[in-house]
């Protein structure tokens, strides 16, 4: 692609400018900001996962000093509705389309429980006291009388005839059903030479940002309305319901969400505090903080993935898949907010980039009395990614051949691009895979892993005496990236002549402001440095989204650079006039409009500012419409495919079953890079994230529904030792479906990973394998290593997940 | 159990913060994670976990890293404590190892990295040899969810190099 201007930032290895602060410390998130009289609020919460409320004793805790008020379910009744969590719309062409069919469910989650709480950590009180330690100490003495309840813990709970309702208002425990057909699937089963089935489970598991959410609220008398600090990934999401809730404008409510330490996708949909915590500040007229602490973390804030994967595959003795069908179960705890991101993922992503002629997928989610479920990182792709590399693993052994030769069989090509699969996306269009050269890649990556040189099935012996195995396997993804519906910028001059970019969406840690500079930076031709950047606020822009599902710098970036497009006009056209040159005449650079070939005949962009300010000095251009300042929106087509191709190496300890990932590759093409330090950091960390998926995190409850993870003792990130050296190597196949070219990378790292170790772990077993379905669950275990290699292991019973 | 009128007992502490002596009192119940941020202003100091586990909350005391979250503020009576604000000293100037955090982005989000880069001044002040594997051991105690550590050790070595930690 030619470079429009002289110099380019897009492209550049750019030092974030968010990086220089944060590691002074001078960071400001929610728990940070000092505001006179704020009081702090805790919560009182279920201890159990299902019980009937018998009572409600806040007296005591009413009475202890330092609190100010206590707020239970009845403090809130005709105040503020039950939050509706169903928040994801299901697109006419989804809905028009005559072989799918979705079902999807609002779902009312108390703001406050009332007269039942329904999972182990849902709120029944608020504490509002003078300090967080004051705050605490009265949650601990409200008395509340509870009689237990049977517990619904799985789908064949939720499902079974007569079960107990999870929401009063859903009469059988469903959260959606997805069911969508392509081709003959009736007819590859009947005529395909083999058939086999394997069923994949994604365990649930805790995006765990590093910081956990948190909420600051503030409303003062006399004015109307709240503003609401939020730790969250989608401040208009938040600003909306707050609104709906509390009978506000949109407009009354200024959702900020300043630093945020990680989203991952926990904090991206609305939750019951941010609602709450906006309540009670406009009742007490005073400024209120929550910070969750880590073990509420754990309890109260949603979880990720849990799928329960039958896959079967038809396909004939030279590995050509005829047909895939995929039942699966997704436990969707208490509520289910995005079903067409968490569950329809499974109907755009199965496929990967094979060749699938006909397909069946039926998704049935379910309540549970357990923690909300959202679109973790990924959001379905990895648990399809998985399910599906499972399932050609299990081809390559039935047909006596390699994951790769299973692979190539049934690839599509470049030549085939844009290929359309014939199923629609979860924004209603057409899944046209644009620029996918997943063979390129493919040949990239062996060529990096050839290079590395590992002995791959040679058993050694340890240190101590142990049977150390290596091996190296594969994964496959692609992701559908930058997801609609919109998201909109202001690009404006201000007074002084800085350029200013004012942008929807909210950063977590993806330098964004970064990102936003550089494109801003190669239109005017200025350096990055000299662009400000604002974002996360929706008091600047009316319309606005989050960020999620690897679409900021896509949807978000476009309106970016479509806003600065425009002012660039608006500017050259005032020039002009300033001037008396004609526009094509004009240069800008470096903060100023020139005459083309008279650089001495300049204007400032502050003189171009103070000429549109009408009054006497204003030219014409200026008089109707005051300032430099453009808004645009950007509205993708749809979503642009980014792909790629992960390997793993790693060792097993063949007598304890412990499995060391040593390396991953990973070859992936975002499309045009805008920051490749950027990228490399959302890649690296996506990666490793996909390995704690695969061997160490695991969200568990007991019989009773009671949590058994509720610290990082027991919950288990991966840590430097775990993680190992990762290499990467980009394609750039640029996108035509935005005009910046890009594609999404935020997930991309994850998808992949789990497939790739469980491919590993069995390229170092050979032969010892005796039974592969143990490394079908997330996460795989030590116990489940053994297990493939036939050794009786005793597990647990009380833990299930 | 926490509360009742023992844990609102009221001590002096006399502690050097960032090279300033600081004379006050505390609650004897409170962290001194809490202390250094509600009481001092000193933000910087994060808490990811308030158990003890993560790590975003380390500050130097006495020069050993230190987890602020599960000590008591009293602990810390007449000893010296270092956190990110005073890293670096005056100005605008950054400490080797904040520079090398951010040219290499060892950092996204910014949340765990005051409490790494404190972890990795603890590593590097210690006694060699230091080494790759020997830093991954030492951070194991620091969770940082959004790097995948890579580019936290890249920036380490970098800084070592600066600091003239030899690394093998």
């Amino acid at each position: 692609m030619k470079a429009p201007f002289d110099v380019a930032h897009i492209g550049q290895r750019i030092v974030p400018r968010e990086n220089r602060v944060l590691v002074q410390g001078k960071g400001t998130y929610v728990g940070d900001f000092r505001l006179n009289g704020l009081l702090s609020v805790a919560f009182v919460r279920s201890p159990s996962a299902r019980a009937r409320i018998v009572s409600i004793d806040v007296t005591e805790a009413r009475s202890c000093e330092g609190v100010v008020a206590v707020f239970t379910a009845d403090d809130l009744l005709g105040k503020i509705a039950p939050l509706r969590l169903m928040q994801e719309n299901v697109p006419p062409g989804i809905l028009r389309h005559p072989s799918i069919q979705v079902d999807s469910r609002p779902c009312n989650v108390p703001v406050l429980a009332r007269d039942e709480v329904s999972h182990v950590g849902q709120g029944i009180a608020a504490i509002v006291a003078v300090d967080r330690a004051s705050a605490e100490d009265a949650a601990e003495l409200v008395r509340v009388d509870l009689e237990e309840l049977v517990p619904i813990l799985s789908a064949d709970d939720a499902l079974a005839p007569d079960a107990p309702r999870v929401d009063p208002t859903n009469a059988d425990n469903l959260a959606a059903r997805i069911q969508a057909t392509f081709g003959d699937v009736e007819g590859a089963f009947a005529d395909a030479a083999r058939h086999l089935t394997v069923r994949v489970k994604s365990g649930r598991v805790s995006a765990s940002p590093m910081e956990t959410r948190s909420v600051l609220a503030q409303a003062t008398k006399g004015v109307e309305g709240v503003t609401v600090w939020s730790s969250t990934q989608v401040p208009y999401l938040v600003r909306n319901a707050i609104a709906q809730h509390l009978g506000l404008r949109e407009e009354d409510v200024r959702v900020i969400a300043p630093d945020v330490g990680g989203g991952f996708g926990a904090k991206v949909h609305v939750y019951p505090e941010e609602i709450l915590l906006a309540f009670i500040a406009r009742s007490l007229e005073q400024p209120v903080r929550w910070i969750e602490d880590r073990q509420e973390h754990f309890i109260a804030t949603a979880h990720g993935r849990d799928q329960d994967h039958l896959i079967q595959v038809a396909f004939e003795d030279d590995g050509q898949i005829r047909g895939i069908r995929d039942h699966f179960v997704q436990d969707c705890g208490i509520g289910f907010p995005y079903p067409m991101s968490s569950a329809y993922n499974v109907v755009s992503h199965l496929q990967g980039l094979l060749e699938v002629p006909s397909m069946e997928i039926d998704g049935t989610c379910v309540l549970t009395n357990k923690v909300v479920n959202v679109p973790y990182r990924g959001s379905g792709r990895p648990e399809s990614a998985f399910t599906r590399d499972r399932m050609l693993s299990r081809m390559a052994r039935d047909l006596g051949v390699g994951f790769l030769d299973v692979l190539r069989r049934n690839m599509l090509t470049v030549e085939q691009m844009p290929y359309s699969t014939g199923v629609l996306y979860r924004d209603g269009e057409q899944i046209v895979y644009d620029g996918c050269d997943m063979k390129s890649a493919l040949e990239r990556l062996q060529a990096m892993v050839a290079e590395a040189s590992v002995a791959a099935g040679q058993p050694a012996l340890d240190g101590l005496g142990r049977q150390c195995l290596k091996g190296i396997g594969f994964g496959t993804y692609t992701e559908g990236t930058g997801v609609g519906p919109f998201e909109g910028a202001v690009v404006s001059v201000d007074e002084a002549g800085r350029l200013t970019v004012e942008a929807g969406g909210a950063s977590q840690g993806q330098s964004h402001a970064t990102t936003f500079a550089q494109i801003v930076a190669d239109e005017f031709q200025v350096d990055p440095s000299e662009v400000l950047v604002r974002s996360g606020d929706t008091g600047f822009l009316r319309y606005g989204v989050g960020t999620f599902a690897s679409r900021t710098t896509i949807v978000a970036g476009s309106a970016v650079v479509q806003a600065a497009r425009k002012l660039r006009e608006r500017v050259l056209n005032v020039a002009a006039e300033m001037m008396e040159i004609d526009q094509s005449d004009l240069l800008v650079q470096a903060g100023r409009v020139s005459a083309r070939g008279a650089p001495s005949r300049s204007l400032s962009l502050r003189d171009i500012f103070v000429a549109t300010i009408p009054g006497p000095r204003a030219v014409s251009a200026g008089q109707d419409l005051p300032g430099l300042r453009e808004v645009s929106y950007f509205v993708p087509p749809t979503v642009t495919w980014s792909y790629g191709v992960v390997a793993a190496a790693v060792t097993v300890d063949a007598d304890t079953g412990m499995v060391a990932v040593d390396k991953f590759w990973i070859v992936h093409d975002c499309g045009r890079l805008i920051n490749p330090l950027v990228v490399e950091g959302q890649v690296d960390g996506a990666l490793i994230q996909g390995l704690g998926a695969a061997l160490l995190e695991s969200i568990l409850y007991d019989s009773n529904g009671t949590p058994l993870t509720t610290s990082f003792m027991d919950y288990l990130l991966p840590t430097a030792v775990e993680s190992p050296e990762l290499r990467h190597d980009h394609l750039e196949t640029p996108s035509e479906r935005n005009p910046l070219g890009v594609k999404g990378i935020g997930e991309s790292g994850i998808i992949a990973a789990p497939s790739a170790v469980a491919n590993a772990i069995e390229a170092a077993l050979g032969e010892l394998m005796t039974d592969p379905s143990p490394l079908d669950v997330l996460p795989i275990r030590p116990e489940s290593v053994l297990a493939s290699m036939g050794k009786d292991v005793s597990r647990r019973d009380s833990a299930r997940s | 159990m926490s509360g009742g009128a023992e844990g609102k007992q009221i001590r002096p502490i006399r502690t050097v913060v960032n090279g300033a002596p600081i004379e006050g009192t505390v609650p004897v119940r409170q962290s001194l994670a809490d202390w250094l941020r509600d009481g001092l202003g000193l933000t910087g100091t994060h808490l990811g976990c308030e158990q003890g586990v993560c790590g975003a909350c380390t500050v130097m005391v006495d020069g050993e890293p230190t987890r602020s979250c599960i000590m008591f503020a009293v602990q810390a009576d007449r000893s010296e404590i270092l956190t990110i604000e005073g890293l670096a000293g005056t100005g605008d100037s950054l400490h080797p190892l904040q520079e090398a955090f951010s040219e290499r982005h060892g950092l996204q989000c910014g949340f765990c990295t005051p409490g790494m880069i404190m972890a990795c001044l603890g590593y590097l002040n210690g006694e060699g040899p230091h080494s790759r594997s020997g830093l991954r051991r030492y951070l194991s105690g620091n969770l940082c969810r959004c790097t995948g550590y890579m580019k936290i050790l890249e920036a380490v070595e970098e800084a070592a190099q600066q600091m003239g930690v030899s690394w093998s």
